[in-house]
């Protein structure tokens, strides 16, 4: 196992200790490459003026990966834009609270503070993409305009676990995150360019919280329980492809709420509906078990629920553009 | 005629003293034009990284005349101008003069303190300009440009900066628009205005760099035909609510043939005319939306759309949400 106690302070050292863990050596160059057999990837480093720190992560690791955060006095967030293919299991821990996923791609945005402690622990061989923002509450205060009315900030990082599945990453983050690996080192423009695209993931995450957060009375209550039943109906939806998963009157007696409560805030907080969600991620299963190629469209198709091949084929085509088969020939 | 002559230091500095030279009270780093003057705003912001923008929407009811005496200090000023309704504008840097008689203007361009520059405009213009502020130091050290660097230093040693300004396409339009919509109560306001300042910024000196570095490309496209393709956009956005000129009529205008036409519009512009005239017709769209004062279905009429579904589908292809989740 991979164990990554990180301390932020200062990157150059957290890639050194990161390289010294990993038995690799470390030039001081802002980036260490991770090659066989720890694994296959890159994580880099950037600093944004004086107050901005990114990390960033391309990387798959052959053994278990455990990486903690411990609490330290000098408060400072971490913004968090995560897009990870767990094809086993994955535990996040905020503080004593623990948050189990497996099985799924874990792809979301989360704000976090050192003042709890974090971890994570992630099985062997998951691609794991991820852009880290660090920054101190004095410069966010000042950013977002805040003054003292923290308030919000406050709320949402008191959700601790809870607050992992608010935020999904679409097309619009994913793409940010994708340009900020595409800078060349000798582009003139590099460092605005950068800049930039750091700071609209920041404001882009910011302005839908505060969306989220503060919508009319009686809207959408975004406290802690709806989150965690909501949450609840998530982890049913997608525990099992291959059964037909719970119709939404059994979901709704199961976590009691209302069928339009349960609609609405599910909606809030996946960015879509109940069935458009579950058929997303199974058609993402079955893009992942085509790309291992181990087995033929027949198979895909049952494993993910369908008996019909001709329905999963124009289901897959519609989401990935591409017939399965293609998948399987391009191998 | 109102005469201005100023010796520039900054945007809150100048905003003060043009005030005074109206006679008219600044309130929260803004100022409201007097009647006899003409109707618009003109507000200075600063940002948290330290850079200083001034954002005005103007028309004018009389002749006006800007004149900014040189500086001891270098700083630079660059400027997105959206100017209609002209009768005469001329620009002028040191001795080097722009005297554009087609109706609209619209173009971004960057000057240094240090040289004489002015602005005259004839009653009636309409002016929307985001104009920002900023130190060689600021330059380098915020946005990691130095100045000193051969590509800046040759745009500004053309001193015909003025003859030589970046067309205003679509991109820069989006990122203009979303500024000026601003609303004082939106949370997170100046991190809008300073993220979309600074993609401005990015915008303009990428092209910069790819104009500068690349002198084959640049000598392809004379100012005669920029100024023709200049006159081409402003037709075809200038009534977004009827279907746009065909690309013959389009082409008499710029006196040249379709197909120079068609090209040269995709080099100036990015996309081609129909493309072109269909996103400025969903800017529009989101421009009213955003006031809240229109519903989907007299937004899509008032832009011409006969069937909602249509201007529905053409929406979302555009901003990647339907109109009515704005």
């Amino acid at each position: 196992m991979i164990s990554f106690e990180i301390n932020h302070s200062d990157s150059k050292a957290l890639l050194q200790n990161m390289a010294t863990e990993l038995n690799i050596t470390y030039n001081g160059e802002d980036f260490i490459i991770i090659t066989p057999p720890i694994g296959n990837g890159i994580i880099k480093v950037l600093t944004i003026g004086s107050q901005l720190q990114v990390i960033m992560g391309d990387v798959t690791f052959t053994q278990d990966l455990f990486a903690k955060r411990m609490s330290s006095d000098q408060r400072y967030y971490i913004l968090h834009f995560d897009d990870v293919f767990i094809n086993a299991t994955a535990a996040f821990s905020v503080n004593g609270e623990t948050l189990h996923k497996s099985n799924i791609r874990h792809s979301v945005a989360r704000l976090t503070t050192n003042a709890f402690s974090n971890s994570e622990e992630i099985s062997a061989n998951t691609p794991i993409k991820t852009i880290k923002i660090l920054f101190s509450e004095e410069w966010l205060k000042k950013y977002l305009g805040l003054g003292d009315d923290v308030d919000m900030l406050q709320k949402y990082v008191a959700l601790k676990t809870e607050s992992y599945d608010i935020e999904q990453l679409d097309g619009d983050y994913l793409k940010l995150m994708d340009e900020l690996w595409k800078v060349k080192k000798d582009d003139p423009l590099q460092n605005i360019f950068l800049q930039n695209r750091v700071t609209l993931l920041i404001e882009r995450f910011f302005t839908r919280l505060y969306g989220k957060m503060n919508l009319p009375e009686g809207k959408f209550d975004l406290s802690s329980e709806v989150i965690k039943r909501v949450m609840t109906v998530e982890q049913l939806l997608v525990s099992d492809f291959c059964k037909l998963p719970p119709t939404i009157d059994e979901f709704s007696r199961l976590v009691s709420m209302s069928s339009t409560k349960l609609k609405k805030s599910f909606k809030n907080m996946y960015g879509d509906s109940i069935y458009s969600y579950y058929q997303k991620q199974r058609l993402q299963k079955a893009n992942e078990l085509l790309l291992g190629g181990r087995h033929n469209v027949k198979q895909v198709a049952e494993a993910i629920g369908y008996n019909n091949v001709s329905n999963f084929t124009l289901a897959y085509k519609k989401q990935y553009k591409k017939v399965p088969e293609n998948i399987l020939s391009a191998q | 005629m109102f005469k201005f002559s100023y010796k520039y230091c900054n945007h809150i500095d100048y905003l003060h003293d043009l005030a005074k030279a109206a006679g008219v009270p600044v309130i929260n780093n803004a100022i409201i034009l007097p009647k006899a003057m003409g109707t618009g705003y003109i507000k200075a912001v600063e940002l948290a990284n330290g850079l200083q923008v001034l954002i005005n929407e103007c028309t004018t009811y009389e002749d006006v005349s800007f004149h900014r005496q040189p500086a001891i200090d270098e700083s630079y000023t660059l400027r997105f101008d959206e100017i209609k309704n002209l009768k005469e504008l001329t620009l002028q840097i040191d001795e080097n003069k722009l005297n554009d008689e087609n109706l609209t203007f619209s173009g971004a361009f960057l000057t240094n303190s240090l040289s004489d520059f002015s602005y005259t405009a004839t009653a009636g213009t309409e002016d929307r300009c985001i104009n920002i502020f900023f130190t060689a130091a600021w330059l380098e050290n915020t946005a990691g440009i130095k100045s000193t660097d051969d590509v800046f230093q040759k745009y500004l040693s053309l001193k015909t900066a003025v003859l030589n300004f970046e067309v205003l396409n679509f991109e820069y339009r989006v990122l203009m628009e979303d500024i000026f919509e601003i609303k004082e109560d939106q949370p997170m306001q100046k991190v809008t205005i300073q993220n979309r300042v600074m993609l401005l910024l990015e915008k303009f000196f990428r092209s910069l760099y790819n104009r500068m570095g690349d002198q084959n490309k640049n000598a392809t496209i004379n100012d005669t035909a920029i100024k023709r393709m200049m006159q081409v956009e402003s037709i075809l956005v200038s009534n977004l609510s009827v279907p746009p000129p065909t690309v013959p009529v389009l082409a008499r205008t710029a006196m040249m043939s379709e197909t120079k036409l068609k090209n040269l519009f995709k080099i100036v512009y990015g996309h081609g005319l129909y493309e072109y005239y269909q996103k400025n017709r969903m800017l529009k769209a989101r421009q009213l939306l955003r006031t809240k004062k229109y519903s989907v279905k007299e937004t899509g009429t008032a832009l011409g759309f006969k069937n909602l579904s249509n201007f529905t589908i053409a929406y979302k292809k555009e901003f990647n949400v339907l109109p009515s989740q704005m």
